[in-house]
């Protein structure tokens, strides 16, 4: 069966409220979900249950209005992109901080060493780490950043130039995670 | 600046994906419960609504768009609802309401197709017509220069808005079972 129109099926059946219809829609759709949220959180990530819970609950309000001009993932991942920004300001962070010279700011990398990727992306301050996975890593283009994030188009690649940088001088030299 | 901060991160070596923890499903099942979104009733695909339950919902929004009967306390729950809010100039909450009675409309009409030939499904395709006639007549006093509502509702035979309102109170018709 084709897969987005099994999503299909199952939002319908959601949407009538059947609760193994949502669970099989959650088993396959969370997990990238939940990849996305605590790499976008970092250091917060212990919040990211909260997200994932508030997300859904958004989403399956929303699923009658659903238009299916995008995936189902695609826009479970941008509902919960806007769950952590709003969880990213409660929290009084900034996605539009600008470190100095786009240093990661709080981390000195150790002596010889580098960091793996995962870690250096956890490391990289907030608005950096965000733009960062957005545009790099989910595909995102600058205006939807601004967007999502309710930031400017301008700070959106201030921000992905910076991050890039830090993210390369965290990797080490050759600016790419040992194998 | 250098050239390398122009090019994307590869960033290929992170996992898409990610095992939430086991407790997360049931969690979010439970508030999703809660806030009332899963649990109700399941139409089984292939087992259509009879024929009454359309009808009966299809009326209870008849009853709605076709005039905000007062005095029909026992009559659909959710008219009475958006009366209430009528009174209580609660703009934001009719809409809502409105939304929601419009959505039963059309799941009902949906099913009146799966039950399409039947005694009933006449009837509800006439209530149905009807309930449409009724909303855009109320559409078009609202705003009587829409030439679309104006049109819509000489394709469907139906009277232009009234001339006044007395005599628009008296035209609108509440349709029951």
């Amino acid at each position: 069966m084709d897969v987005s129109t099994d999503d299909r099926s199952l939002a319908r059946a959601v949407t009538a409220g059947d609760e193994a219809a949502f669970r099989a829609l959650y088993r396959r759709h969370t997990p990238a979900m939940y990849g996305l949220v605590t790499r976008l959180l970092g250091e917060a990530g212990a919040d990211a249950d909260d997200v994932i819970q508030e997300a859904w609950i958004r989403a399956v309000r929303a699923l009658p209005r659903f238009e299916w001009r995008s995936t189902l993932r695609t826009w479970l991942c941008g509902i919960a992109v806007n769950r952590v920004r709003e969880q990213v300001r409660r929290q009084g962070r900034r996605l539009d901080d600008q470190p100095l010279d786009g240093h990661a700011v709080g981390f000195t990398p150790r002596p010889g060493g580098h960091l793996d990727l995962e870690a250096a992306v956890a490391t990289l301050p907030d608005g950096y780490r965000t733009v960062l996975l957005l545009h790099d890593w989910e595909g995102y283009s600058h205006p939807e950043i601004a967007r999502r994030l309710d930031i400017a188009v301008g700070t959106s690649r201030s921000q992905l130039f910076h991050a890039r940088r830090a993210l390369r001088r965290l990797l080490g030299p050759d600016g790419e995670a040992p194998a | 600046m250098t050239d390398s901060d122009d090019r994307p991160a590869d960033l290929t070596g992170l996992a898409r994906e990610r095992i939430p923890p086991p407790h997360l499903e049931d969690r979010t099942v439970a508030a999703l419960r809660q806030d009332g979104l899963l649990g109700a009733q399941v139409r089984r695909p292939g087992r259509p609504m009879g024929g009454w339950a359309a009808a009966a919902v299809a009326a209870g929004v008849a009853l709605f768009a076709a005039g905000f009967a007062t005095g029909q306390a026992d009559g659909a729950r959710r008219t009475v609802e958006v009366v209430e809010a009528l009174q209580q100039a609660d703009a934001a909450r009719t809409a809502a309401l409105i939304q929601r009675s419009g959505s039963d409309y059309v799941e009902a009409l949906a099913s009146l197709g799966e039950s399409a030939g039947s005694a009933d499904s006449a009837a509800g395709r006439e209530v149905a017509r009807s309930v449409v006639r009724s909303a855009l007549t109320e559409l078009s006093r609202l705003d009587p220069d829409d030439a679309d509502l104006r049109r819509a509702l000489a394709a469907l035979g139906a009277p232009g808005p009234a001339a006044s309102d007395s005599t628009a109170r008296n035209a609108r018709v509440v349709l029951w079972f």
